[in-house]
């Protein structure tokens, strides 16, 4: 087992530092830096444009450049914004606390799918079986964050001909931002909407293989042996089947951070997200690459975790 | 995009054709017919099948369909007066004195909803299936190659899809769609290369189940170049699991291109397609927007209609190919 974990995260420095070298080498080919916001001056000449782009380092080969800002990087010094001039570690630390409560509930809500899931197993057939299976195909084809916007659509139509307010109006705030309660209340429907994808995901993954445990022998032993269906279900159905769920669980990790980016944009929510997009519409590379390393390291670390979990969890597996 | 299934598998099908003794390949196409005819005995697989390719002619004789019928092309907007909202069924007289009505109203600057709609299928349908293509172009050899091979190339190729899979994928996808500004091609090409790795999961496994199998082992003592035994043995057993993997391709390639479009990272200016028709909702939530609900309802009803059909169809043709499966 311990040599299972060195492994693994000897794996995941590599897996880091790969990203980390690619990442980099596409953000340094694109066009622009720093010198974009001087661009319209008339006063800037060539030698100026050049002197800023010394000033950034940019003047050095790209392996160059790649090794100082990695070993910056370690120190967990990632440089600084060429927009704000902020260091890019406070941007990140500021934009941090909305995206990681919108991802964490909506990821916990999310693993409601799973008693979900085992309740139509056990009902296989039933209405309520039947009706989680159509609204699971018609939910994977709709855009969640487009059912997002119609029940926006609908909120504040009413909002404006009624004056009842059942979800904050989109858009930031400003009299409500230090209000704690309104904070909670704006994050409820993007949660429940992140959550959606984890219902219908988790639903569908543990109704398939309770059905499976169902027909095993192991579980006509257990009804032979006289054990009641609650004992069953606690465990010998509801262990062997979340194995396969925790590994979907951290497969669909990564997506659930992208996905956060779309909820922040429709909702207003100044998380990573937005900071991502700002920062590419300003070509301010720096937190750009900043903000990649900093998704994918969260969504490393998880996967890793993930996986010794998935080993504890099953001690059929061997490493 | 209306060819009918037949014709799409047919040539998957052809390889065998030629290596395989005369009594054989009848079998095998009779497999397929078998499983097409299964296909089209469930009505809503038909239904769905009839959906998606209305859809498909549609977007793709828009231009033609949307000047005549309803004289007005997808840029053409009022600046007379802005911003100008248009309720659905508004009357309109344009500059050279034809009548127009907006069936599903205008947006912001008055072009036509409807018009714009029908216009937008086309660039999402074709990133769908481009996105799709490039995913079966790389990740289905790179499957085969690394199930069959297994050894440092498997390693290599899953250290790849480790690299790949790590990474959230819309973040890195919106920084290389903000940095290079990629038209409908580069977009796709992009997209594809991101995110083919499911799909080559899936076939490394088959091609890991198959390589043991007696007939890979006959054809490699007979002598057969391992190109040929991957194409000509392998892939024709894998062709009905494609099928199904190409559906949930082009529903998860439309999706993306809706989630990105929407961000403004997609699809640029001139063109349309239903996720970019979005980008802009945030503006129609707030103020005069509520005059014109289709600028929301629109867009996201055909991605959902279309996505709808395409899961449906995928997951008919799986359960005809593999009545097995189903549960």
């Amino acid at each position: 087992m311990r040599r299972f974990i060195l492994r693994r995260a000897i794996q995941s420095v590599g897996l880091l530092l790969a990203i980390s070298a690619i990442g980099f080498t596409i953000i340094h080919l694109a066009p622009g830096g720093p010198e974009v916001k001087f661009m319209m001056d008339p006063r800037m000449t060539p030698a100026d444009i050049q002197a800023i782009r010394a000033h950034y380092g940019l003047t050095d080969p790209l392996p160059i450049q790649y090794g100082k800002w990695l070993i910056n990087a370690v120190r967990g010094d990632l440089g600084v914004s060429y927009e704000s001039l902020y260091p890019v570690t406070n941007e990140i630390i500021r934009a941090l606390p909305n995206t990681l409560l919108l991802i964490t509930t909506g990821m916990l809500l999310g693993l409601l799918g799973i008693p979900l899931g085992i309740y139509i197993a056990l009902r296989r057939g039933s209405f309520m079986d039947n009706m989680v299976r159509v609204l699971t195909v018609a939910g994977s084809s709709i855009p969640h964050w487009w059912f997002g916007l119609l029940i926006l659509l609908v909120t504040s139509n009413l909002a404006i001909s009624t004056g009842i307010k059942i979800l904050p109006l989109p858009g930031y705030n400003g009299a409500e931002a230090n209000n704690p309660l309104y904070q909670v209340w704006q994050l409820v429907l993007p949660s429940i909407l992140i959550a959606l994808a984890g219902w219908l995901t988790y639903s569908r993954i543990t109704r398939t293989q309770v059905l499976d445990i169902l027909s095993q022998d192991y579980v006509r032993t257990a009804h032979s042996k006289g054990l009641s269906q609650s004992e069953i279900n606690r465990h010998h159905i509801l262990r062997n089947a979340l194995i396969p769920i925790i590994t979907t669980f951290g497969a669909s990790l990564p997506a659930l951070i992208g996905g956060s980016i779309i909820f922040e944009q429709i909702f207003s929510l100044p998380g990573i997200g937005k900071l991502t997009i700002e920062s590419l519409t300003r070509s301010d590379f720096p937190v750009a690459i900043g903000v990649l390393m900093f998704v994918s390291t969260i969504s490393v670390v998880a996967l890793f975790m993930c996986d010794i979990l998935y080993a504890l969890v099953d001690p059929r597996v061997r490493y | 995009m209306t060819r009918s299934p037949s014709e799409i598998i047919e040539p998957a099908v052809a390889p065998q054709k030629k290596s395989l003794p005369d009594n054989t390949r009848r079998e095998s196409r009779g497999f397929f017919r078998i499983a097409l005819s299964r296909f089209f005995k469930r009505k809503l697989n038909v239904f769905a099948l009839v959906v998606f390719a209305l859809i498909a002619i549609v977007s793709a004789v828009a231009p033609i369909l949307t000047t005549t019928f309803i004289k007005t092309t997808p840029d053409y907007f009022r600046a007379s007066f802005s911003p100008s909202y248009a309720p659905p069924g508004t009357l309109e007289t344009l500059r050279n004195g034809t009548n127009v009505v907006h069936w599903l109203g205008t947006d912001e600057l008055g072009r036509d909803t409807l018009v714009r709609l029908l216009h937008a299928g086309g660039a999402s349908l074709s990133i769908g299936f481009l996105v799709t293509f490039i995913i079966i172009i790389v990740g289905v050899p790179i499957g085969l190659v690394s199930g069959f091979f297994g050894g440092w190339v498997d390693d290599f190729f899953n250290a790849v899809i480790q690299i790949i899979n790590n990474i959230p994928g819309l973040y890195l996808f919106i920084i290389l769609a903000g940095i290079f500004r990629p038209d409908i091609i580069f977009l796709s090409l992009i997209f594809g290369l991101l995110s083919w790795t499911p799909t080559a999961r899936q076939v490394r496994g088959l091609a890991l189940t198959m390589r043991n199998r007696e007939f890979v082992i006959a054809s490699i003592a007979v002598g057969a170049r391992y190109p040929r035994i991957l194409a000509q043995h392998l892939l024709p057993n894998i062709v009905s699991i494609l099928v199904v993997l190409i559906g949930s391709d082009v529903a998860m390639a439309m999706l993306g291109e809706a989630a990105l479009s929407f961000l403004g990272f997609g699809i640029r200016d001139p063109d349309v397609s239903w996720g970019k028709l979005l980008a802009n909702s945030s503006n129609y939530l707030t103020y005069q927007g509520n005059q014109n609900p289709f600028l929301i309802i629109g867009p996201g009803f055909m991605i959902f209609l279309t996505i709808l059909s395409v899961y449906l169809i995928a997951d008919g043709l799986r359960d005809a190919f593999d009545p097995a499966l189903k549960r």
